[in-house]
């Protein structure tokens, strides 16, 4: 074999929840997160491996039913497959579901790829008494199967010796597709006319084959883009360079109804796939799954949304009452810390600096780690065991009478860990306006950096109550986020919602290993954070509440006081003072900040007793004003990298900037109204 | 095992039903009496355990109860739902139970060893409320039926 210079580039596609990202952190040792739900990759990610001498560049794609592409996260995957034509595509099929997922293997040889077929959860076609003939199989389509079971590594050498061996042999389908005799026709014509469009050869990534001697349109690339023009594929046709050939062919396409060539065209892959089913399968009679009676349930008329309560009910007793006592051990120790550094830093200035700035703002981010983690803990047992998805079809009426469909109340779950990847997971939404709106609702979800805050004052003001407290604010961030859905259906975003259609993953034990991965991996970022934007935000708000030199720490003469009451004819009629202020325009780097900046500005010397302490003995707070607050930091402006998110999901500085305006507008009412109807009824 | 007379025939109902149903029952009646007990429609004392709790345990006991009550009206009809009823109802019951252990040791930690302010005079007998001691039922019911067990199969 000879060697290569570049890595061969390994493509693993597939459709939705196949296990596809589990072989990839099986090849590669990564950890990328997985879930058993559909659409958790919804961009490509890039793993590297050495393999016997030999590197790799393994790219994970995102889940998709056909190279049809009908979402954003789809087309990802269909356009790194026909345009950077990886030297090998692996795809993993779900072997309890060959039926379906060998459409996408009927399209993916069609495009001429090297393809390797990975059999997943073999071992489950195994427990259910089936078979699969893999030599019939192999023989039909002419690539290699290779059996695996991604969380248990089987199989893994064998798709390394195929994916290292198929890059260096050239493609040997022999068979194709056949079409009706017009559909063949119409191929035909229009192959030879975009043979001639050299620059359609650049785009499609094969601009070094236009001078070969063998005719291009012989190309099953050619073939491919000429069945996607004649399905209506607007951006094959916007692919397409040549202005003559661009009229040829729409002149060709005129005479031809793309929905019924659609029609026609995918039935004959079916038929094909229906065939290569019927002889390389054999299973037991289907029937109604254990799996399927407990959906019965969990997804039933009377019971479905209740049941989902109870779970989220339990997941937030858990992220506060059983981490209440680890909270109070770290809160006790970085309260020690900062005594010790204001007792033994001779310096004056210093020992304020680590004192009064660093320990009391990060330390007082770093006490709530542990609801962070069993947050984390919680919601990725929810993922892994297949509970995400039913959460997404119990809440789909609601969600439809309220404008929006099911689907968007995935990106809502996952932004209880962080608004960032949930907006992301946006991209599973086909339809444009939906996906509009569930990104600009989405930072109404109350993420895991909003968590600490509402942790600190439900526990500081609202005593044992405060679990239900926390809770009650992100049920109110779910209600906001829908009513706020149904207003823009009914004012700037007009249309009905699309209708959901959502595949149910069969329901799995989470392993051991995948939760905690996951958990340290989310976790994780909140330590980075602490270390990196929370210190630096610390020590920003330490130098404005320190400055100018010799004024009072924190007092009326500070910098920090002089930005404040700038604020305050705003903020005094929401139960708030300057103080509070400089923390909520700190909030708007990261949420966690605010905690850091209250923990700079409301801690006291003594910092024995805590922030809560701290806060409880400062005339400002009183539970009325403290649950404004906590409202308030629940609505208020999305944080810098959540915007920059919706500023590169929409595409757009309008709806980015209408999302802020939005935000604060509603969290300025909301607070309003609770605190100054609070004072009226004597709260 | 409990029977009944449907359609001129006799309509045995497993142990796994009745148990389930009889579950239920227990949760609904506690839902009622703690609800009763937070209206104050109780003009006698109830021991602290038995109602003692906070507003959301009723809704909780109401549910779960629901679930459970549903499954074993339903094995007549449709024996397999009614399974599915009963075995999600006993492992919801599972799952409170576990919270509300996690709970209790977390705040025993805090009363006892923190020495917490608001935990003076904690005790876990004070804490442990219907929905912790209920779920023995459903826990029995899991453990003594292989029917119902057997279903857990499906995840492995």
């Amino acid at each position: 074999m000879k060697e290569r210079e570049n890595p061969i580039r390994v493509a693993l596609v597939g459709n939705p929840n196949v296990g596809k990202t589990t072989i990839f952190n099986s090849i590669t040792g990564s950890w990328k997160q997985v879930g058993n739900w559909p659409g958790v990759t919804v961009d490509k990610v890039i793993g590297r491996k050495r393999h016997h001498g030999v590197d790799l560049e393994v790219v994970d794609l995102p889940g998709t039913y056909s190279l049809d592409a009908y979402s954003a996260d789809e087309a990802v995957a269909r356009d790194y497959i026909t345009r950077e034509r990886p030297d090998v595509v692996i795809q993993v099929v779900d072997s309890t579901n060959l039926e379906r997922n060998l459409y996408l293997t009927v399209q993916l040889i069609e495009t001429g790829v090297r393809l390797v077929l990975a059999l997943n959860m073999y071992d489950q076609v195994q427990k259910r008494g089936g078979r699969i003939y893999t030599d019939r199989l192999e023989n039909i389509l002419e690539v290699p199967i290779v059996k695996t079971v991604g969380n248990r590594g089987t199989g893994i050498n064998h798709l390394f010796y195929h994916m290292i061996s198929e890059a260096h042999i050239a493609s040997k389908h022999r068979h194709r597709v056949t079409y009706s005799d017009r559909i063949e026709d119409l191929v035909k014509s229009l192959s030879n006319v975009l043979s001639e469009d050299r620059g359609l050869y650049v785009n499609m990534d094969m601009g070094h084959l236009y001078h070969r001697p063998r005719p291009m349109r012989r190309n099953p690339l050619l073939r491919w883009f000429s069945l996607r023009l004649l399905v209506g594929d607007r951006e094959a046709l916007d692919d397409i360079v040549s202005a003559d050939v661009r009229k040829r062919v729409e002149r060709i396409l005129e005479c031809t109804d793309p929905d019924d060539m659609e029609l026609s065209i995918s039935d004959r892959r079916y038929e094909l796939v229906k065939y290569i089913v019927g002889r390389v399968h054999r299973g037991k009679r289907k029937t109604a799954s254990p799996s399927d009676m407990i959906d019965g349930v969990l997804t039933s008329r009377w019971f479905g949304i209740p049941i989902f309560l109870l779970v989220v009910w339990a997941m937030f007793e858990l992220t506060f009452r059983f981490a209440s006592p680890f909270v109070t051990i770290i809160q006790l120790g970085t309260g020690a810390a900062g005594d010790l550094a204001m007792d033994i830093v001779p310096v004056g200035w210093l020992a304020s600096l680590i004192g009064e700035g660093v320990i009391p703002g990060v330390g007082g981010v770093l006490s709530f780690l542990p609801n962070i983690f069993v947050l984390f803990l919680v919601i990725s047992l929810l993922e892994a065991s297949g509970y995400m998805a039913r959460a997404a079809f119990v809440m789909d009426k609601l969600m439809y009478r309220l404008g929006l469909p099911g689907r968007s109340f995935i990106p809502m779950m996952i932004g209880f860990g962080c608004n960032v990847p949930a907006i992301m997971a946006t991209r599973t939404i086909e339809d444009k306006k939906d996906r509009l709106i569930t990104i600009l609702i989405n930072p109404f979800i109350s993420c895991s950096a909003r968590l600490p805050v509402f942790v600190l004052l439900a526990g500081a003001f609202f005593g044992r109550n405060a679990g239900f407290v926390v809770f009650l604010l992100y049920l109110g961030g779910i209600v906001i986020a829908v009513v706020s859905a149904k207003l823009f259906r009914e004012t700037i975003i007009k249309g009905e919602p699309a209708p959901f259609i959502m595949e149910l993953p069969p329901y799995r034990v989470p392993t051991f290993r995948t939760t905690f991965r996951q958990t340290w991996s989310r976790g994780s970022e909140y330590i980075k954070k602490a270390g990196t934007v929370i210190l630096a935000g610390s020590i920003v708000i330490w130098a404005l509440a320190s400055f100018p030199w010799g004024v009072e720490y924190g007092g009326e003469e500070s910098l920090a006081a002089d930005l404040g009451k700038t604020l305050e004819p705003v903020i005094e009629p929401l139960g708030f003072d300057w103080r509070i202020g400089v923390s909520l325009v700190f909030g708007f780097i990261a949420k966690e900040v605010v905690i850091g900046s209250l923990g700079v500005l409301f801690g006291e010397e003594d910092g024995g007793g805590g922030l809560e302490d701290d806060l409880r003995g400062d005339e400002v707070f009183t539970p009325l004003s403290s649950l404004s607050l906590m409202v308030f930091v629940l609505i208020y402006t999305p944080c810098l990298a959540t915007l920059a998110v919706i500023r590169k999901e929409t595409r757009s500085v309008k709806w980015t900037a209408f999302s802020v305006i939005y935000s604060l507008s509603l969290a300025w009412t909301l607070s309003f109204v609770i605190y100054q109807g609070g004072m009226l009824i004597g709260l | 095992m409990a029977s009944d007379a449907h359609g001129g025939k006799d309509v045995r109902w497993p142990v796994w039903a009745s148990l389930g149903a009889l579950g239920g029952a227990l949760y609904l009646i506690l839902a009622l009496l703690v609800l009763a007990d937070h209206a104050n429609l109780f003009p006698f004392y109830i021991p602290p355990p038995l109602v003692r709790s906070d507003l959301i345990t009723p809704a909780v006991l109401f549910m779960i109860g629901g679930v459970l009550i549903y499954g074993g009206i339903r094995h007549n009809s449709d024996p397999e739902l009614a399974h599915a009823y009963i075995w999600v109802g006993s492992m919801l019951s599972v799952m409170v139970l576990v919270v509300r252990t996690l709970v209790i040791s977390a705040e025993a930690v805090e009363a006892h060893i923190l020495l917490e302010d608001g935990f003076e005079g904690w005790t876990a007998a004070g804490e442990i409320g219907p929905a912790v001691y209920l779920s023995v039922v459903p826990i029995i019911n899991i453990i003594s039926n292989r029917s119902l067990f057997t279903i857990w199969r499906m995840f492995e």
